[in-house]
């Protein structure tokens, strides 16, 4: 029976095929999840080292950050010009790292964070710029104003109070007296102011410059300084310019002030804030990777193992399913096939209903087993012809060899000689055709197994003379030469 | 003798926004005291003025019990370094979120949420309604902090600067700026004029606390107030009837910088 074509079962060497084939790429799959991990991996500590270095440069520009603020700290109670150049120094490295870090961060979120730390950073440097030239002013209206016109007047006052005291117009000296006292005393709260800003120290100060500028009224109105033009024309306005330069001090002291602590405070405040919003986020952003990393590398692990598992497995099932389904119907197969051989008749032929190779070979060993019932009865009935041949040949040739050795035997002594001889080749060519009918019976015994062997011992020469007799005469009617030649050496 | 010229003026408290503040009663529940509240830690912003922030954040300490002003308009030295005890330990433990140096830029920490309540100024509400965000302007039962804005002219100034400076004076008067200044909550030293440059409704709304008959256009003519609504906290006779504290450059003004600065940095 032929099975019918299934299109879903594939021969022996296409399911082997198919099955190395899984197992390779499952192999490969393994192979390939590796490899992609490895890529990931590396793709991933690329990123872990580039957010590292974010990560590194946002904590060293928070660092730089405290660098210029403690600077502008000390510049803002010193006033102190080398601290500007350190001040500087930083703005520019700040500047610079704002910038390069800029180009590395590009997601929406952080990159808005620079952008607004940026912006609050440069309004922090031009504060600081104003700041600077705010101190500049202050300085100068404190050194090169107010304190010369403070010494000044106080020191001119003293004069006239002593060169009235010594002509003894003590009218005169309490005059310049009174306004040297208002000058002392609004040239300290100045000075205190300075130290200590204090709006009261303001309020003190203008008072005792308005009671200045009553007593130097009182004092230019005194008779005895018509005699002193120069000292009227200085105190003419002085009260007016010393609180013109007070006023100016003040002024700059409280816009330095409030640009140092409050203007640039705020800026740097969200800045701060703003640099710990960013490092937050950097941080946060290197967790997740290294969560992303564990993940891959879990996932890599677990991927390789089950493929691992899996190409085992698989391996394994295929080396049970080749057994199953190829060797041991193939060593059945040679069991049938030896057993058929033998001759067993009965001998049931497997797998003729499979499509593979190996119902194609139960097919083949079906139509051998079929022909070899077909040629055993062919070789009895042979051996049954050749038997009744034999009779039928031997009873005549018999009687042919009776008559013949009759003849040679020539007891009437009426043949010639070469009658004589006829006859004996006549006898032993018959007797030849004997043993070549018997040869040919003997063929039968040879299918059968049944042939015996007969070792013995015989004459070359008699082999010779045989030969020499049966096909001697054959081949000169022929006109053939028979010539035979024996070797001297012969035993 | 005049040495200014009185103009502008208002009275100032918090903003907040109310999808996450629950909106309070005015005068009764609005208190400073969210400023320092811990139900909004984090969330709260404070203008970088000192002169105006010290009053806002003193009105808030005293409201929350935590200190108390002999006057709270002439701090003393005692008194600031107190308040800023107070406020930098808060600040540490990150109740602030943030200092705004300007109007839009305390109307964006609303808006885009990292403020919910804030030291504020009314144009900044006004915006912020315009764009939809239901702020609220408190009304709080501890009363405002008033202020009136001055011009002031050099006596140095002469000629043509001095005649352009006396119009630009003129002009604040003359009635549509105060008009202007009206829909942004504020208020001009002669309303009579911005009278005359507002609806009957505009004047309702903003002068008499009244409730808005028709939607009112804010300062850029966008919808900033909606038929129906009341503006929290009343009528301009009834807002300056609650007056806390005025503002006042203080004699510890310059004393309190340096703390500012520390409250800012710390």
């Amino acid at each position: 029976m032929i099975a019918p074509f299934n299109r879903w079962r594939l021969s022996i060497g296409g399911r082997i095929f198919l099955g190395f084939g899984v197992l390779a790429a499952a192999f490969i799959t393994q192979a390939l999840i590796g490899n992609m991990s490895l890529h990931m991996t590396i793709d991933h500590f690329r990123l872990y080292g580039s957010s590292n270095a974010e990560v590194r440069t946002i904590l060293e520009i928070e660092q730089n950050l405290l660098e210029l603020q403690r600077g502008v700290l000390v510049f803002s109670y010193t006033g102190y010009g080398g601290v500007i150049t350190r001040v500087k120094k930083v703005q520019e490295v700040l500047a610079r790292q704002f910038h390069n870090v800029r180009l590395t961060i590009h997601d929406p979120q952080r990159s808005d964070i620079l952008r607004r730390m940026n912006e609050h950073f440069k309004l922090y440097s031009e504060s600081f710029q104003s700041a600077m030239e705010e101190r500049i002013l202050l300085d100068q209206v404190t050194l090169k104003r107010l304190a010369p016109l403070g010494s000044e007047g106080s020191s001119m006052l003293s004069g006239i109070q002593k060169s009235f005291l010594k002509s003894g117009d003590l009218e005169g000296a309490t005059l310049a007296g009174s306004a040297l006292e208002n000058l002392l005393m609004a040239n300290l709260n100045a000075q205190r102011f300075q130290h200590r800003p204090n709006s009261k120290l303001v309020r003190n100060a203008q008072e005792q410059l308005s009671n200045l500028k009553k007593a130097l009224e009182r004092l230019t109105k005194h008779q005895k300084m018509e005699k002193l033009p120069m000292e009227m024309e200085f105190f003419r306005d002085f009260s007016s310019r010393f609180e013109e330069a007070f006023v100016a001090e003040v002024q700059a002291t409280r816009t330095y002030l409030d640009l140092v602590y409050v203007v640039m405070g705020g800026e740097a405040a969200e800045i701060t804030q703003l640099a710990n919003e960013l490092k937050k986020l950097s941080l946060e952003k290197q967790s997740l990777l290294e969560e992303q990393m564990d993940k891959t590398v879990f996932l890599a692990e677990w991927f390789s193992q089950i493929a691992s598992v899996l190409a085992t497995s698989l391996g394994i099932f295929l080396a049970w399913w080749i057994t199953r389904n190829t060797t041991r119907p193939i060593r059945t197969m040679t069991r049938a096939l030896t057993n058929l051989a033998r001759g067993d008749k009965n001998v049931d032929i497997p797998g003729k209903g499979r499509s593979d190779e190996i119902g194609a070979m139960a097919m083949a060993a079906h139509i051998f087993k079929e022909r070899a019932f077909e040629l055993e009865n062919a070789s009895q009935y042979k051996t049954e012809f050749l038997a009744n041949m034999s009779h039928e040949l031997r009873t005549p040739l018999n009687s042919l060899l009776l008559l013949a050795n009759m003849l040679a035997l020539n007891e009437q002594g009426n043949l010639t000689d070469k009658q004589v001889e006829s006859a004996r080749i006549i006898h032993e060519s018959g007797r030849d055709l004997l043993r070549l009918i018997n040869d040919v019976l003997d063929l039968s015994k040879i299918e059968a197994g049944r042939m015996e062997l007969v070792l013995e011992t015989r004459k070359i020469f008699d082999c010779i003379h045989a030969l020499k007799r049966m096909f001697q005469t054959v081949a000169e009617d022929r006109g053939i030469a028979f010539e035979t030649t024996l070797d001297s050496g012969l035993p | 003798m005049i040495s200014f010229l009185p103009y502008v003026h208002n009275v100032d408290s918090f903003g907040y926004d109310s999808r996450i503040v629950p909106q309070g009663k005015a005068y009764e529940t609005e208190s400073w005291g969210w400023l320092l509240d811990e139900r909004w830690h984090g969330k709260v912003a404070i203008v970088n003025a000192p002169t105006i922030g010290i009053f806002d954040l003193g009105l808030a300490a005293q409201a929350q019990g935590f200190m108390t002003f002999a006057n709270i308009g002439a701090m003393t030295e005692e008194e600031v370094d107190r308040l800023f005890a107070i406020l930098i330990e808060k600040k540490q433990k990150g109740h602030f979120c943030g200092f705004w140096n300007s109007v839009p830029e305390s109307a964006d920490f609303i808006s885009s949420g990292r403020a919910a309540i804030a030291s504020m100024f009314s144009p900044a509400i006004a915006d912020l309604n315009e764009r939809g965000i239901p702020a609220i302007y408190a009304a709080p039962r501890e009363g405002y902090r008033a202020w009136h804005g001055v011009m002031c002219l050099s006596s140095r100034t002469t000629g043509r600067v001095r005649d352009a400076a006396y119009d630009f004076m003129n002009w604040w008067l003359s009635g549509w700026p105060g008009a202007f200044v009206a829909r942004q909550g504020y208020y001009i030293s002669n309303p009579q004029r911005a009278k005359k440059h507002l609806s009957q409704g505009e004047w309702d709304y903003w002068y008499e606390g009244k409730v808005a008959s028709e939607d009112l256009r804010g300062p850029d003519g966008n919808i900033a107030v909606k038929a129906g609504q009341i503006r929290n906290g009343g009528s301009y006779w009834k807002r300056f009837s609650n007056i806390a504290v005025w503002n006042t450059v203080m004699d510890t003004y310059e004393y309190s910088l340096p703390r500012w600065n520390e409250f800012l940095l710390s």
